[in-house]
């Protein structure tokens, strides 16, 4: 099949009012109806608004997202976006595919704004291999300045109107990447739940799944956590003699289960991060460990390497309301 | 229907042929450790002219390395994410735990050509198109 390959086009957008947001935008998605390719516009609720008047009659033909709801976490915006583009690759038989993508930043805390950035950075890499190509808005009236420089440093050019200019502080993704991790992982509390992990996925599940029912979680919450630290189990053991220890914990609004694996590394900023193929890649049950996840966070240091997962606790009230709804976006 | 004579097990995966519809029904759990098993009894259904059905309604695990050779056991796949030869024979889910079929749609290969996952009549998955008992594309 001929696939358009290697072509992902990745530009932010800093806009100051709506004109300016308008004159990004439009042409950008008009020009992509025009030649029959997908186009997707993820924006805020108000900017759907401004592009639907715009568009008018051919607002029809272009499928949208609300930025809060079309991914909720990092790698499930990515997993989505991906989606996307297979599915229109299916629709049109190879064409590019277009979308806008505004992230939205009001409300998050420090650690999620390194993370939704940290994405911003890893798809440069992480969808190379895609025909997508994407604009993220920033509304500079309402984004705090430090994210608008980031942008920056995260996207290899900038659109204004319909001038493309490339970057300066455009930085390499993974030494980006890098520069995230720095926020140290939170340290196992005394009387967490343990398990010495020696390659035994099945014992490895029957801890979690005893785990999960300690911490009142059920039935798809318990399965898919289940996978998901097996996943990560099945991939320390297919690196490293496995001799991980694995800790699970309950903290304000999250379930949290840490390895911590002696005399490993891992130097991949990305990995998990690329989505699974049918062709095996590495690091692919990871990609499924991250979709299923709140957060997944890897570190290395002399001691060893340490991935944390992380899920929403018994007590989410919108998972007890609407089971399903995390995902898969 | 199933015959009663496993074509691989070792206590944590059994796999039996089915004659009706023709195929394999798999039962347990699929990991790293039952994966040679389940690919050999997916070589052995994976040469024919015929659709291959598998049932999953006895798998209580599944990993993502082995949902990803039954969903490529008829060759949909090889290439980049599948030929987009719809005249090729499919493989046919069947009995999809609901897990499997979150995991399907999470990694996007529920939409690849050639499988067909069959909707058990009465429990239609409200996230997918297609109609109680059919055989969705």
């Amino acid at each position: 099949m001929n696939r358009v390959e290697g072509t992902f086009e990745h530009w932010a957008c800093i806009y100051d009012d709506d004109s300016q947001f308008l004159e990004a935008a439009l042409p950008f998605l008009a020009d992509g109806l025009t030649l029959g390719e997908p186009v997707l516009a993820v924006a805020t609720p108000a900017n759907l608004e401004l592009l639907g008047a715009a568009l008018g009659e051919r607002s029809a033909d272009v499928d949208y997202a609300e930025s809060a709801f079309f991914g909720r976490r990092p790698p499930r915006r990515v997993g989505a976006f991906y989606r996307y583009w297979k599915g229109g690759q299916d629709r049109s038989r190879g064409s590019r595919v277009r979308i806008l993508a505004e992230p939205a930043w009001a409300g998050r805390s420090a650690r999620e704004i390194t993370a939704w950035t940290r994405m911003e950075a890893a798809i440069n890499v992480t969808l190379a291999s895609t025909s997508i190509s994407m604009i993220c808005p920033y509304d500079a009236r309402t984004t705090d300045a430090g994210i608008l420089a980031d942008a920056l440093r995260t996207h290899p050019a900038q659109v204004a109107g319909s001038r493309q200019i490339p970057s300066a502080q455009y930085t390499d993704p993974e030494a980006f990447a890098r520069s995230c991790d720095t926020r140290p992982l939170a340290q196992p509390p005394d009387g967490a739940q343990t398990f010495g992990f020696d390659g035994d996925l099945r014992g490895l599940r029957r801890f979690i799944v005893g785990s999960a029912d300690a911490h009142g979680l059920a039935g798809d919450r318990a399965d898919m956590l289940v996978l998901a630290v097996s996943e990560v189990g099945a991939y320390l053991k297919s690196r490293w003699p496995a001799s991980a220890t694995v800790r699970i914990w309950e903290q304000p609004g999250a379930i949290v289960c840490d390895f911590r694996q002696p005399g490993a590394s891992i130097s991949d900023p990305f990995l998990g991060l690329r989505p699974a193929e049918l062709v095996p890649g590495d690091g692919d049950g990871l990609w499924l460990a991250n979709q299923i996840c709140d957060r997944m966070d890897i570190r290395s240091d002399a001691a060893g390497c340490a991935i944390q997962l992380q899920v929403p606790s018994s007590h989410d009230q919108e998972m007890a309301a609407q089971p399903g709804t995390r995902y898969p976006v | 229907m199933t015959n009663d004579c496993a074509v691989y097990d070792d206590g944590v995966l059994r796999i039996t042929n089915t004659d009706d519809p023709p195929g394999l029904a798999l039962a347990g759990e699929i990991d790293e450790s039952t994966y040679d098993g389940l690919v050999g009894a997916l070589g052995s259904v994976a040469n024919g002219s015929a659709d291959v059905h598998v049932s999953l309604a006895g798998v209580s695990y599944c990993d993502l390395a082995g949902l990803r050779a039954i969903v490529c056991v008829t060759g949909a796949g090889h290439g980049n994410g599948g030929n987009g030869d719809r005249d090729a024979r499919r493989v046919v889910l069947h009995e999809v735990p609901p897990q499997l079929a979150t995991v399907l749609r999470i990694v996007g290969w529920d939409s690849t050509p050639g499988l067909a996952v069959d909707q058990p009549p009465g429990s239609p998955d409200p996230r997918r198109g297609g109609q109680p008992g059919s055989v969705a594309r």
